[in-house]
């Protein structure tokens, strides 16, 4: 069921694209986008390792008709912790570097707020050591590409100045890690909560 | 209206299969695992050789000797990155045994019966008693059960020389109610039938008779004697002439301030390679210790050879010593070892 998802999304999207597109002659514009949101991986242990104040920055832009958009959005999210060393009275560190690529589906349904739903390619990096760097058998990484999943968000519009608006979004994101053979790290979900705050602009 | 609703309904099914994901678990993994092995099982009591009266009981206590393995994983942990690596640690311990672990076993159940450690006397005879764990086997302890007269042990030695006024007589007696006596004098007996007494010294030689004896209408008696030779130090101050396997042997003792000192020489004979060597003029230098018992060293050296060695005694009875020597003979870069014993009378 869970590997089937991303697959689920494709679909909404498609379906979305039919039920809102507004392609009735209505007016072609480009969005602009550029947010910060505060993300929290609902993995285990990730707020153990990395805390709570990790920042998700983001820059995307979008083809849309009247009330409806195509967006495409670049996200990078790192943070550094600590990891957890266990038996051995070491510090242990590490780092998290997670990029992905978002397609999503916008619509307004009226002018100040919107939602969107959309699908997630990306790669997850995790590197781990400890304050003793000659003991390398406590030293490794994990990183993994083609991470799928989708997101779904509810976001509101404040008009600022020389068309520019201010946005809010609350999201939600599924990512799914990439099934490995043999991998205990199967079907764990790297996405989770995230709040934006950001700036677009329409042309 | 209609589109709002739909996206009030895509909104709660995307918020139910988010929910579904809190539901992933972690594997934790132990970090230490202690594994014991019993390699060894001992039993034992407070005696070497149980004496036990017929009716009576004691107890015995257990101890395994355990090969323990701490396995320690020492590990690293990310949110997707894991590392370890196992560290083994073999040791071996002692631990006190229940005694209803064991399966305890008395070769003669018709001489003493052993249930969880408890040993009781049934009748006159000797026996041995032995726990067993699994297929593991202890060590085994004698059991004497008395009957009719006591059974009485006087601890070694039973002949003793002491350069002081006092000596000690010890060892176990076991049986009925009795009496025990050191040449008439009472002496205290513990609940486990172990007795220590504290006895003065004459000069010269001490006799004590120690006699156990039943509290009934027979009086079943049993003695046993010990002799303690008292003497002073200045008694062995002199001359004393001797002799080894086949040489003479002589020495003097010297008294130097609180010191007693034994020098002298003395003469050996070595077949080395087929040959016959006599080595003559050997020194004995040493000193008499506390106890009375000497320990000297033992040395020659000439272009020919060089000797080495020790040489242990003490003093048997009144004017007379013995003991034995041990030498190590270097000759032509090649040594030998050589040993003999030595008796010396004071002249």
């Amino acid at each position: 069921m869970i590997k089937r998802i991303p697959k689920l999304f494709y679909y909404f999207i498609f379906i979305l694209s039919f039920l809102f597109g507004d392609t009735g002659g209505g007016k072609l514009s480009l969005i602009l986008i550029g947010n910060v949101g505060s993300f929290s991986p609902v993995v285990n242990n990730f707020t153990t390792i990395y805390g709570n104040s990790n920042y998700n920055l983001r820059g995307g832009l979008g083809l849309g008709w009247n009330k409806s958009f195509f967006l495409i959005k670049y996200n990078q999210f790192n943070a550094e912790g600590e990891s957890i060393v266990k038996s051995i009275d070491l510090t242990g560190s590490a780092t998290w570097n997670q990029e992905f690529i978002s397609l999503g589906f916008r619509y307004y349904p009226e002018k100040n707020y919107y939602s969107e739903v959309g699908i997630i390619l990306g790669k997850v990096k995790e590197t781990i050591t400890t304050s003793v760097p000659i003991l390398t058998d406590l030293n490794t990484d994990f990183s993994t590409n083609q991470n799928q999943g989708g997101y779904f968000l509810y976001g509101f519009n404040f008009p600022f100045i020389l068309g520019i608006v201010i946005n809010g979004e609350i999201e939600y994101d599924l990512i799914y890690l990439k099934p490995y053979k043999n991998n205990r790290n199967d079907n764990l979900n790297l996405g989770g909560p995230m709040i934006n705050v950001g700036a677009s602009i329409v042309f | 209206m209609l589109e709002q609703v739909l996206f009030f309904k895509l909104r709660f099914i995307l918020i139910c299969l988010s929910i579904s994901i809190f539901t992933q678990m972690c594997n934790e993994k132990p970090e230490s695992k202690i594994t014991t092995t019993l390699l060894k099982l001992n039993i034992f009591s407070e005696m070497d050789t149980i004496l036990l009266g017929e009716g009576k009981i004691i107890n015995l206590s257990a101890e395994g000797i355990y090969s323990q393995k701490d396995k320690i994983t020492i590990s690293n942990n990310g949110v997707l990155s894991y590392t370890e690596y196992v560290e083994i640690n073999i040791d071996t311990i002692v631990q006190s045994l229940n005694n209803k672990d064991i399966t305890w076993i008395s070769a003669d159940q018709f001489v003493a019966q052993v249930s969880n450690g408890t040993i009781l006397g049934i009748s006159k005879g000797e026996t041995n008693i032995t726990g067993k764990i699994d297929s593991l086997l202890s060590n085994s302890i004698v059991v004497r059960v008395a009957s009719g007269e006591p059974l009485l042990s006087i601890n070694p030695p039973i002949f003793e020389v002491l350069f002081q006024s006092e000596g000690t007589i010890s060892g176990w007696v076991v049986g009925g109610e009795l009496d025990l006596t050191i040449n008439d004098n009472i002496v205290n007996v513990s609940e486990n039938g172990q007795f220590e007494e504290i006895v003065s010294l004459e000069a010269g030689v001490n006799d004590f008779i120690v006699i156990a004896k039943n509290i009934d209408e027979l009086g079943l008696s049993v003695s046993k004697t010990k002799q303690i030779l008292y003497l002073f130090f200045d008694d062995i101050v002199g001359n004393w002439e001797g002799e080894t396997l086949t040489r003479p042997f002589s020495f003097n003792i010297y008294k130097l301030g609180d010191e007693y000192l034994i020098a002298g020489t003395m003469t050996i004979d070595l077949t080395f390679f087929g040959g016959e060597y006599i080595v003559e003029n050997i020194a004995v230098l040493g000193l008499i210790n506390s106890d009375g018992t000497i320990d000297a060293e033992l040395s020659l050296s000439t272009s020919d050879f060089s000797v080495t060695g020790s040489l242990e005694g003490s003093f048997s009875n009144e004017g007379t010593a013995g003991g034995s020597f041990t030498l190590s003979v270097g000759m032509f870069g090649v040594s030998i070892a050589h040993s003999e014993q030595w008796t010396a009378v004071k002249q």
